[in-house]
């Protein structure tokens, strides 16, 4: 049952991921139960969070690289973590942490030294104050490996390697770590792993972790069931087996990759693998940049790139009343063949108040359709 | 000759191989690497029109750095802390 999603937002994200641009170039457009919100209603809304705990978790568009950004709000203080930095020919990540107006950056941790995961470290590093680098204990020798040691060490930044069965709290953000048991010869393998618990909401990093991984990691019992899975390997076929995503259980997956990417991320067999189990396929691809945010109860999933999230993409949470056919909208309370025939000719709609403008639907059937809460503008 | 990292193998077994001077990366069949071509080795590659056409391997800075990266890291796993972790 996805009874986490309230509602679904869709963001047109005016945002320019390269040097020099806006650091604040978000401009979304944004429905939220039928109500148009404007820019400064959303920032009304982040200021109005601020007095309460919630969890933005960013699926940062990098291409084919990853990096995701954690922004928990606890108690009127900001904690900010990030899950791999992106390439390591890019700035986009720190762009993009500069767009969010961050300084401070409580815990970056890289899942494993390729450098489409460590690409950033050393930029983050010197343009934020970083408190704590969590790396997996396996060294690469390439330069920006080196060189984001040598920041480490030059800053005095603290530095772990976290292991199976420890837990970390961040504020009520409770993090445990799945894997490595033990360095291996394959590095994607040796990916950290790990489930963040926040509230009653779960989420689930297995970076470039492979089968062999995540054999590892079902076989050791923990605990991986997860509302929000982060697809190991940018979708890869190497990643994502049918066992672990019958253990993971998620409501939503997520993958990082680059568009056209020439690995051919995500494979068509986990996307089937996931449309197979009516979960809701996500991608920075296709998506640009996710956000999750939730209250630790309930989550909206919002994505830069408006046009490409239909319901059937949230499991079917709404109807779009400007797109759905016929049939399809005979599914909304008191809709028959005539008032979808009707509906479809007044189009469009800019809110689901506007149903009224169909001769026979009163205030009375408008209350009924929006507490049914199937009908809705945009999808 | 540009100097090279081999950061890793693909999915369908190409070389990735990082050109820091170029900022640039580049995909090269396994088979064309030097036979003691490992993860993690440093090349030197000849580059023409956006491939890379020759590959050496760099024995001398593969060593210099391994020998860099191993004494930093062992210097900071010596002061591995967490703030945040459980106790």
């Amino acid at each position: 049952m996805r009874k986490n999603i309230v509602a679904y937002l869709t963001l047109v994200i005016g945002l320019l991921i390269f040097s020099g641009c806006s650091h604040d170039s978000i401009e979304p457009t944004t429905k939220i139960d039928d109500k148009e919100i404007d820019n400064s209603d959303i920032q009304k809304v982040d200021q109005q969070a601020t007095s309460q705990s919630t969890l933005k978790v960013h699926y940062i568009d990098v291409g084919q690289a990853d990096a995701t950004l954690l922004q928990l709000v606890d108690q009127n203080e900001t904690m900010n973590l990030l899950i791999d930095t992106g390439d390591w020919n890019a700035t986009d990540v720190v762009t993009y942490l500069y767009s969010k107006n961050i300084k401070d950056i409580d815990i970056v941790t890289v899942t494993h030294p390729h450098a489409d995961h460590i690409g950033q470290l050393e930029k983050i590093i010197e343009g934020f104050s970083v408190t704590e680098v969590w790396m997996n204990g396996e060294t690469a020798t390439s330069q920006v490996f080196a060189n984001s040691l040598e920041a480490i060490e030059k800053r005095s930044i603290d530095y772990y390697e976290p292991e199976v069965g420890d837990v970390f709290d961040i504020g009520p953000l409770e993090i445990t770590i799945l894997h490595p048991d033990s360095l291996t010869g394959n590095t994607n393998n040796n990916s950290l792993a790990m489930r963040l618990q926040y509230g009653e909401i779960s989420f689930l990093f297995t970076g470039d972790a492979e089968q062999l991984a995540e054999n590892a990691i079902l076989a050791s019992g923990a605990n991986i069931q997860a509302n929000i899975l982060h697809l190991g390997h940018h979708g890869s076929n190497t990643s994502s087996t049918s066992d672990f995503l019958q253990a993971v259980n998620p409501e939503i997956a997520i993958y990082s990759a680059g568009v056209d990417n020439s690995y051919g991320h995500p494979d068509v067999e986990v996307v089937d693998r996931i449309s197979e189990r009516d979960v809701p396929l996500y991608g920075t691809d296709t998506h640009g940049t996710i956000i999750v945010e939730t209250d630790g109860k309930t989550y909206t999933v919002m994505t830069q790139k408006q046009g490409t999230l239909s319901q059937q993409s949230v499991g079917k949470s709404c109807l779009d009343i400007n797109t759905a056919n016929a049939e399809e909208l005979q599914e909304i309370t008191h809709i028959g063949p005539a008032f979808a025939k009707a509906l479809i000719e007044l189009r469009p709609y800019r809110t689901v108040d506007e149903l009224t403008n169909i001769k026979g639907v009163g205030p009375g059937r408008l209350h009924d359709i929006k507490s049914q809460g199937l009908a809705c503008v945009g999808g | 000759m540009y100097s090279g990292y081999l950061d890793r193998f693909t999915d369908t077994n190409d070389a990735l191989i990082l050109v820091d001077a170029l900022q640039q990366q580049f995909h090269v069949p396994a088979d064309l690497l030097p036979t003691d071509s490992t993860v993690g080795t440093w090349l030197l590659v000849d580059i023409e029109e956006d491939n890379i056409v020759s590959i050496q391997i760099d024995v001398d800075k593969t060593q210099a750095i391994t020998n860099e990266v191993e004494e930093r890291m062992q210097r900071l796993k010596s002061r591995k802390s967490s703030r945040f972790k459980r106790s």
